[in-house]
């Protein structure tokens, strides 16, 4: 049991506590509203709309499950599907490129600020101007990366335009795009990683590839962790490029699933159908971050303060 | 000890639920309120359309003209500058329909697939400005639907042409000049072989490196009008089948087309064109010859260079004149509630006095043959300076493709699965039988009404 003056500072904590509560409530309320009406409700209704028929013109009508059934029976989903797990390689590549230079860039360099803004540059610039730049670069004829190629004596393929190459190019247009954002996570990540530990180990004689694996990549694990989450979500989404740049052709080679459900809803009038293919995806999608989550126990370091 | 803290998450969740609620209950109530519809003032009809500033100006003209005549109709005017029809789209699954739109010709078929207009035929019995004979037949048969047969193209009128925008050769007259070649004439169309020995001697290799070309003579030959100009079908005229691949015509037509770049090399390969639009080669006078709409118009009279528009080459066997012409409807939402004004507000704009404004601003020829051969249209102290080929292209041309099935479903298909033989990898004739049954199903899903 406390004594009197103890007391009697614990309530006013208590009510200081009961006050900073209340106002954080308050300020996350609009966004909590935002998110119930024009996010949740719209999501549990393309949960009934996934059940019915929907052209937009006429009220919906109740299918059962036939809109899932079709998804079973349709040879493109399957294709897209599997496109749009061939796109998922960009994830670990773009990590694993990201982490190099955020390593090369969390040093005193001259003009380090001008490389960050550099690689930043893609992040804010619009989807259509990158299209466009890249539309340029996979050029046959006359793009860049063609042009390079010739100059090593090798004729480059068609990218855009050949079944073949069009996945390995959006992958690359891919990796290059999503750089910027992840090495700014990764810069944050490795600049919270506190300097005693460095001093630490260098006193115990680590040399700086053990400082590496022993020090920084632990720490770096949760940024990892979440830039993983975020790319896996990004890569099933993957819609933008392929609606400027490809149109999901040529052959469906680059058909991804949500540009497949796009097409179904906007342009064939089939929002039910739709409805059903968003939800698969999203069943699918909370599947693979759980299993993110299950793994990242084994290897995901929280340092406890 | 008893946290007083521990109720106030649960209190938050409470409210916060009780608020979403009310907010929803508000908005469905709202709903239900204007449901069918808009608030309108009386006498207030809603009206759609895109268009840059100049179509938007020009509209604004109209409107208030026809709101001077007819005091007791207010229009608004919504203007949408991008994305239009998923705007439109998003307007019909909201219950909000506007009273009259703009319908692109290729669109009009899921609208009133889906029944989603108003059929015109009881107002233009009535109408004494609208007389059908007027028009060209072509600009309306794309905006016919028999409801008992399912059939496009035919039967019922749900919406009057805005305009019509035909197929024409445009070339570049400075280059015909430096080849020392003679201008093609505005009556008689080039033969295939004709155009061909033209387009060979137009299209300049590059001094230093032989394979890049300079100059090209002509890119995106609409490979319809190839095909149309055998005598080749590409859907049937019930629209439910793709005939592409059995026809030995239609076969020839494509094949003829891919050879452009790939046997005659006078149009630029598939890796030549396929980054680069053709439209900015002609702006920068590398292309002799393009073939495109006459909404092309505006914008080629800002070029610096001396041009005029050619009929579309005809194959040398049949000389049959085929292309086709693009076309923007004004359709009335079968749920309007003040279906007098609306119709009296497309009347109006589609009728010969609404025709003549838009005429001047270049970009359509109207869509009624009497007002086309007055300088209305043909603008004479302008380019081109043969208009009147777009007025046979009105007479001789087909509404495209995609007016012919509810959705474009089989047609991207078609897009998807082309590339082969615009590469030369496969001949027409094997790709095309490669792809029938996928086109099809294509062209069955897009006659599947439920879905």
């Amino acid at each position: 049991m406390a004594d009197g003056p103890v007391s009697r500072r614990s309530v006013k904590r208590g009510a200081m506590a009961r006050r900073e509560a209340l106002w954080g409530y308050l300020f996350v309320t609009p966004p909590l509203l935002g998110f119930l009406i024009f996010g949740f409700i719209p999501i549990l209704m393309s949960l009934a709309l996934a059940f019915a028929k929907w052209d937009m013109f006429r009220p919906p009508r109740f299918a059962g499950v036939s809109n899932f059934a079709r998804i079973g029976a349709d040879e493109i989903v399957a294709k897209s599907f599997v496109n749009t797990l061939v796109f998922f390689i960009g994830v670990p590549i773009g990590m694993a490129l990201s982490l190099l230079l955020a390593l090369a860039l969390n040093r005193k360099i001259r003009g380090i600020n001008w490389y960050r803004a550099i690689y930043y540059l893609p992040a804010v610039s619009s989807m259509v101007a990158i299209a466009l730049l890249w539309q340029w670069i996979f050029n046959p004829e006359k793009g860049l990366l063609n042009m390079e190629l010739l100059k090593l004596g090798v004729k480059g393929p068609e990218w855009l335009q050949d079944p073949l190459w069009v996945k390995p190019a959006l992958i690359l247009m891919g990796v290059w795009g999503g750089l910027g954002p992840n090495l700014i996570l990764f810069l944050a990540g490795l600049q919270g990683v506190p300097q005693s530990l460095y001093e630490a180990a260098s006193i115990d004689g680590a040399k700086p590839w053990q400082q590496f694996l022993y020090v920084t990549w632990p720490m770096l694990t949760p940024t990892t962790f979440f830039i993983s989450v975020m790319g896996a979500i990004g890569a099933f989404q993957y819609f933008g490029q392929i609606y400027i740049m490809t149109q999901g052709g040529p052959e469906h080679a680059s058909t991804s699933y949500m540009f497949y459900l796009w097409q179904q809803a906007f342009t064939y009038y089939r929002m039910g159908y739709a409805s059903a293919l968003a939800w698969v995806l999203g069943i699918i999608i909370i599947g693979v971050t759980i299993v993110q989550f299950r793994v990242a126990n084994r290897w995901v370091f929280y340092e406890t303060v | 000890m008893k946290d007083p803290n521990r109720y106030l998450f649960p209190a938050f969740l409470i409210v916060l639920g009780l608020t979403a609620a009310a907010a929803v209950a508000l908005l469905l109530g709202g709903g239900r309120r204007v449901a069918g519809g808009w608030d309108r003032k009386p006498g207030e009809i809603i009206f759609t359309g895109w268009g840059g500033p100049e179509e938007k100006a020009v509209f604004r003209t109209l409107v208030d003209e026809f709101e001077r005549e007819n005091p007791d109709i207010h229009v608004r005017y919504i203007q949408v500058p991008q994305n239009y029809m998923q705007k439109l789209q998003i307007m019909m699954a909201g219950g909000t329909p506007p009273d009259v739109f703009y319908i692109p010709d290729g669109d009009f078929p899921a609208f009133v697939v889906k029944d989603a207009m108003c059929p015109l035929t009881d107002f233009i019995a009535k109408s004494a400005v609208i007389k059908l004979p007027e028009f060209w037949p072509s600009a309306l048969s794309r905006y016919r639907y028999d409801p008992a047969e399912r059939m496009l193209g035919r039967g019922t009128l749900y919406a009057l042409p805005k305009d019509i925008g035909p197929f024409a050769m445009y070339y570049n007259k400075d280059l015909f000049r430096r080849g020392g070649i003679p201008f093609p004439s505005a009556t008689k169309p080039y033969t295939w072989d004709e155009a061909v020995t033209v387009w060979k001697r137009l299209t300049v290799p590059n001094r230093k490196y032989p394979r890049v070309m300079d100059q090209f003579g002509i890119a995106a030959f609409t490979w319809e009008s190839a095909v149309w100009s055998l005598g080749g079908e590409v859907i049937s005229k019930d629209g439910r089948r793709f005939m592409m691949a059995d026809d030995p015509r239609t076969v020839e037509g494509m094949q003829w087309v891919a050879d452009l770049a790939l046997k005659y090399h006078c149009a630029p390969t598939p890796r030549e064109s396929r980054s680069f639009d053709p439209g900015p080669m002609f702006d920068t006078g590398k292309l002799a010859c393009i073939i495109t709409g006459r909404w092309a118009v505006p914008h080629y009279r800002t070029l610096n260079f001396d041009w005029d528009v050619a009929p579309i080459p005809v194959n040398p066997r049949t000389r049959k004149p085929a292309g086709w012409s693009g076309s923007v409807g004004l359709g009335i939402a079968r749920d309007c509630p003040n279906k007098a004004a609306a119709w009296r507000f497309v009347e109006f704009l589609a009728g010969p006095r609404g025709q003549a404004v838009q005429s001047l601003q270049g970009f359509q020829i109207p869509n009624q043959r009497a007002l086309a051969y007055t300088d209305v249209f043909l603008q004479r102290d302008k380019r081109p300076r043969h208009a009147e080929v777009f007025i046979q292209g009105a007479i001789n041309q087909r509404p495209g493709i995609a007016t012919l099935a509810p959705t474009t479903e089989w047609l991207d298909e078609f897009g998807q699965r082309m590339t082969p033989v615009w590469d030369g990898r496969l001949s027409a004739a094997k790709g095309l039988k490669l792809m029938k049954p996928y086109v099809q199903k294509g062209l069955d899903n897009s006659w599947q009404m439920d879905q």
